[in-house]
């Protein structure tokens, strides 16, 4: 696991400071990414995954941990230093609808990263439209929306131009923050294959985040799964899915719908609400929700341990649920 | 032939300013304004061509003449043509008018852009001094400016202009807020664009419909500033037949000759109203989501 690796994170810590107290948006989080592969990010809404992929970006500034890309400490890198790296780090984003500049056609919002790194120096403006074309190609935009603003193209088409966008700069990396959850179904497979695609031809490495598990376990190599900001259980794939060790990744794994008869009758329903992230006790925070609370969850934030190679829960009563 | 030249032919860019100019001449309205300040900018450039003394020319014999052939807009309580003097005073007026909007306006979309997108305490420092300048009454604030700089066209410029720059503070900042969150604000982040860079091309374009509005609303809020401070004496000085000045000179006759405030007012009035259909214009054309 130590060969290859792109992306390790430590202690990644991101707290916001607001008037009823302070918000433990990613608590603590530590994982590693190998170079081609994808790593799932699976939790609910308000769960920190989106907040970990920006702190990854620098878009969001983390308060505390270490991220290091390529062997290189990101963190404490200057405005400079950071333009370097972030060409080869992008990110795709949820929501189409937002993540284009409506003011700019599909020809702009490609061009954009090119122009503004100078990616093609001493280019013509024919090759750089020739540029532009090939990643719409690559994307699959047909040619003829070159000069169509965002709010004449359906969703699918706009989240192609924001993968292309994202291609621009040749990025061996890419956080894909629910880049089909906007979408409808038919046109999520597209772009996942898409992204699919892409991924074996520029052994791209992403980092996939989603709500959604048939996407994740379509689509991921390793998951990574995260309650209130701290992840709960960290396996391999298929591992995750044939046996989930943390109650809450089993609840999860029981919501999502079988296409099979009666598959979906024994659910395991959560109880109560997601408890507040503002100023967490030193405890389980999802005890509160589980079946199988006990009063040693109360005791102590229970840490990540390996209970069989590459599979990390992080639950006071593992050694009950293995 | 290469494919490079075939596709840049078949794909020909839409160019932004055409799409623009077509978008803006397809709304009746604003055609309406243009004519209307087109034929104001005719009026600027033909009093250019009247002999100022004909202008301030007193002629005690024929004080409040009905308007005639002879004088189109009657004459006033010393004689002199009104007519002239009205369209003499075009420059005033639109100087006054268009220099006071566009100093606020490059200071207030800067400033705002800036507390707008920084927030925090950079937002508060601003904020708190745009509070203190709002708190002032804008006659009180230009009538201290002026009496501080004196009296002239440039220094009346400056007051009426720093008079409603809060407007343009307070509205960039509010639609600044509203898009910086936006996630091509992100977007444009990751490729590497610099803040400042960001404002300026990702940001103000869209944040631009309600600071157009604005732009066309104040121009009228300036003609008036300026024409009350010319009439407690400290705007352009007391011969200079400034628009607003007219309509005060012929306030105090209002019953005898209503003409005398009526023209005047009426070419304000109409000045307004164009500014404020092209505005309304302008916001429509530079939307592209306008349906073409």
């Amino acid at each position: 696991m130590q060969d290859d690796v792109i992306l390790e994170v430590r202690n990644l810590k991101k707290y916001f400071k607001t008037n009823s107290g302070i918000v433990h948006a990613v608590d603590d989080c530590s994982f590693t990414i190998n170079k081609g592969r994808t790593l799932g990010v699976v939790g609910e809404s308000g769960c920190g995954k989106s907040t970990t992929g920006r702190c990854i970006l620098r878009l969001i500034e983390p308060t505390s941990g270490s991220i290091r890309f390529k062997g290189q400490e990101i963190t404490t890198m200057n405005r400079r230093q950071m333009l370097k790296v972030r060409k080869n780090m992008q990110i795709i984003f949820q929501d189409p609808y937002y993540s284009l500049n409506p003011r700019n056609t599909v020809y702009q919002s490609i061009v954009a990263p090119i122009k503004q790194n100078n990616l093609m120096p001493g280019a013509s403006r024919a090759q750089i439209e020739e540029r532009v074309l090939e990643l719409m190609s690559t994307v699959g935009l047909a040619e003829r929306m070159i000069n169509s603003y965002p709010h004449e193209l359906d969703g699918g088409r706009r989240q192609r131009i924001g993968i292309a966008r994202a291609l621009a700069m040749e990025p061996e990396f890419i956080v894909c923050d629910e880049p089909v959850s906007a979408l409808d179904v038919s046109i999520q497979a597209q772009i996942l294959n898409l992204l699919q695609e892409l991924q074996e031809k520029r052994n791209l490495t992403y980092m996939f985040i989603t709500h959604d598990l048939s996407v994740v376990n379509y689509f991921s190599d390793d998951i990574v799964v995260m309650y209130l900001g701290q992840i709960v259980e960290k396996a391999p794939a298929r591992e995750l899915f044939d046996n989930p060790l943390h109650p809450y990744t089993r609840a999860l794994l029981s919501a999502a719908l079988e296409p099979v008869a009666g598959a979906n009758k024994k659910r395991i329903q959560l109880k109560g609400e997601l408890s507040s992230p503002l100023d967490p006790g030193d405890e389980c925070r999802f005890a509160k929700r589980c079946t199988h609370h006990c009063p040693e969850c109360n005791c102590g934030t229970p840490k990540l341990v390996e209970v069989s190679p590459d599979h990390f829960v992080a639950c006071h009563l593992v050694k009950q649920l293995t | 032939m290469s494919r490079n030249t075939l596709t840049s032919r078949r794909y020909k860019r839409r160019s932004p300013v055409r799409d623009f100019f077509h978008r803006l001449t397809r709304n009746k309205g604003a055609c309406v304004g243009l004519v209307i300040i087109g034929i104001l900018i005719v009026i600027l450039i033909f009093s250019f061509f009247i002999d100022y003394k004909d202008v301030t020319k007193q002629d005690l014999s024929n004080r409040f003449l009905k308007p005639s052939w002879e004088h189109p807009f009657g004459t006033d309580d010393t004689g002199r043509d009104l007519f002239l003097r009205t369209l003499y005073g075009t420059r005033y007026s639109l100087s006054i008018g268009f220099g006071a909007t566009f100093l606020a306006a490059l200071l207030g979309v800067i400033i705002g852009s800036f507390a707008g997108y920084y927030g925090g305490w950079v937002d508060d420092v601003i904020m708190r001094l745009t509070d203190i300048l709002a708190s002032i009454p804008a006659m009180l604030l230009g009538m201290v400016i002026v009496s501080i700089l004196g009296g002239s066209v440039r220094n009346l410029i400056i007051a009426v202009g720093i008079c409603s720059v809060q407007y343009y503070i307070r509205i960039t900042r509010a639609s600044i807020m509203a898009i910086r969150g936006q996630e091509y604000v992100e977007a444009a982040k990751v490729i590497g664009m610099s803040d400042t860079k960001i404002i300026f091309t990702q940001i103000l374009p869209n944040a631009f419909s309600p600071i157009i509005v604005t732009f066309s609303a104040t121009i009228g809020i300036a003609i008036l500033v300026s024409a009350s401070l010319s009439f407690i004496g400290l705007g352009v000085s007391v011969p200079m037949p400034e628009w607003g000045a007219l309509v005060s000179s012929g306030r105090n006759v209002l019953r005898t000759a209503p003409y005398l405030s009526a023209f005047p007012g009426l070419f304000i009035m109409i000045t307004v109203l164009a500014f404020n259909i092209i505005g309304d214009g302008l916001r429509d054309a530079l939307d592209p989501k306008m349906k073409r």
